[in-house]
C-alpha cells in the first residue's frame, strides 16, 4: 500500500465519483465468489480512501438524484472520453445502469463497474492506469 | 424493411455474442401466466435470447463488457426506429424463465439440473432475453444438445434426480458449470 501512496501522493487533486443507486440490488443469492456475494460497500470505500490517500476529492452521484437528461448527458460524455461505443438515451438508460452502477470514474476515467473494488484493487488500477478487473457473474 | 431483413440485421447486432437464437409468440403459448412474457410487454411477439460463454470464469475483458451492453442497446434503438417496442430483460427478474427463453428460441437444451445447455459453451453461458413486439422470424437452432451423460446431476447439491426443482436456497451455485463436456 505504501509503495502506492507514494506516487499517488504526488499528484494533484485526484477526482474520484463513484455512480451508484439507492435501490437495493437482490442479487443472484448465490453463495460463490462472483460479483453478487460481494461485501464490500460503497461508504467503506469512500471512508477508507479518504483515510488512505491525500489530495483527493470522492463525489458520490446517486443516479435517482440526477435529472435523467443530465445523466445521459454525464454518461454519454463519460463513455466517448473513454473510448467506449457505447451509448445510452432514455430507453436504454435503466438498462444500461442496471449493467454498469457501482461505476468508479478517476480523473474521468472509467476504472471499476459493477461491482465496489477493494481499496487496494482501486488504487493499483490508478497505480498502473488500468481498470480493475470484472467478477464473474455466475448465475 | 422486411422482417426477414430486420431478423437478420438484429442477429448481427449481437453478433458479440456466442449465439443467438429468437422465439415467437407460438413458443410462448402453452407457458402458464406466471411465465408468460406478456407479464412484461403487452403484446409481446418475439423473444430475441443470446448466450455469452463464461468459461474463464471471468467476464470477458472489461473492454467487452462494455460492447455487450451497447450491442443491446443497438437493437432495443433499432427496433425503435420501425416503430416497435423493445425491452432488455433483467436477468434478476423472475417473471419468465431465461432458460425456458433459451429452450424456445432454439439457443440450447435444458440439462438435467435445469439450466440452459449451449452446444460448445456447455453450462458455462450467461443468457440475455430481449422482448419485442415486433414480428421476427424464428431462428431455426437443433434444440438436442444434452447428451444426458448426467455429470452435472452427480455433483448438484441439490438434485438427486434430474430435473427435479431442488432447494434453490441450498444451491451451491457453480460446482455443475465447467463440468459439462457440451
Amino acid at each position: 500500500m505504501r509503495k502506492y501512496m507514494s506516487s499517488i501522493e504526488m499528484r494533484f487533486e485526484m477526482k474520484i465519483e463513484v455512480y451508484d443507486t439507492n435501490k437495493k440490488s437482490s442479487g443472484c443469492g448465490c453463495s460463490c465468489s462472483c460479483n453478487s456475494s460481494s461485501q464490500y460497500t460503497r461508504e467503506y470505500l469512500i471512508k477508507d480512501l479518504s483515510n488512505k490517500l491525500s489530495d483527493i476529492e470522492i463525489k458520490t452521484v446517486i443516479v435517482e438524484d440526477v435529472k435523467t437528461n443530465s445523466l445521459i448527458d454525464n454518461l454519454n460524455e463519460l463513455f466517448r472520453l473513454n473510448g467506449e461505443r457505447l451509448t445510452v438515451n432514455e430507453n436504454t438508460l435503466y438498462f444500461t445502469l442496471s449493467k454498469i452502477l457501482p461505476l468508479i470514474v478517476v480523473d474521468e476515467k472509467i476504472k471499476c463497474i459493477n461491482s465496489i473494488p477493494t481499496t487496494d484493487e482501486l488504487i493499483d488500477a490508478i497505480e498502473k492506469n488500468t481498470r480493475v478487473k470484472m467478477k464473474a457473474s455466475c448465475c | 424493411m422486411s422482417l426477414s431483413n430486420l431478423t437478420k440485421n438484429i442477429i448481427e447486432f449481437l453478433s458479440v455474442f456466442d449465439k443467438v437464437g429468437i422465439a415467437t409468440s407460438d413458443d410462448f403459448e402453452h407457458l402458464p401466466n406466471s411465465k408468460h412474457p406478456n407479464q412484461m410487454m403487452k403484446d409481446v411477439k418475439s423473444a430475441i435470447v443470446f448466450v455469452q460463454s463464461n468459461k474463464s470464469g471471468e467476464m470477458g475483458i472489461f473492454e467487452d463488457y462494455f460492447s455487450v451492453i451497447a450491442s443491446q442497446n443497438d437493437v432495443v434503438n433499432y427496433l425503435n426506429e420501425f416503430g416497435y417496442d423493445a425491452k432488455v430483460i433483467d436477468s434478476n427478474d423472475s417473471r419468465i424463465s431465461f432458460v425456458t427463453m433459451g429452450v424456445k428460441s432454439g439457443v440450447g437444451d435444458i440439462s438435467p439440473v435445469n439450466s440452459l445447455v449451449v452446444k460448445g459453451i456447455g453450462l458455462t453461458g450467461t443468457i440475455g432475453v430481449i422482448l419485442t413486439n415486433a414480428p421476427l422470424n424464428k431462428t431455426i437452432n437443433n434444440n438436442k444438445t444434452c447428451i444426458n451423460c448426467m455429470r452435472c446431476l452427480k455433483v448438484c447439491p441439490i438434485r438427486d434426480v434430474a430435473n427435479a426443482k431442488g432447494d434453490l436456497d441450498n444451491c451451491a451455485c457453480g460446482k455443475c458449470v465447467n463440468i459439462c463436456p457440451v
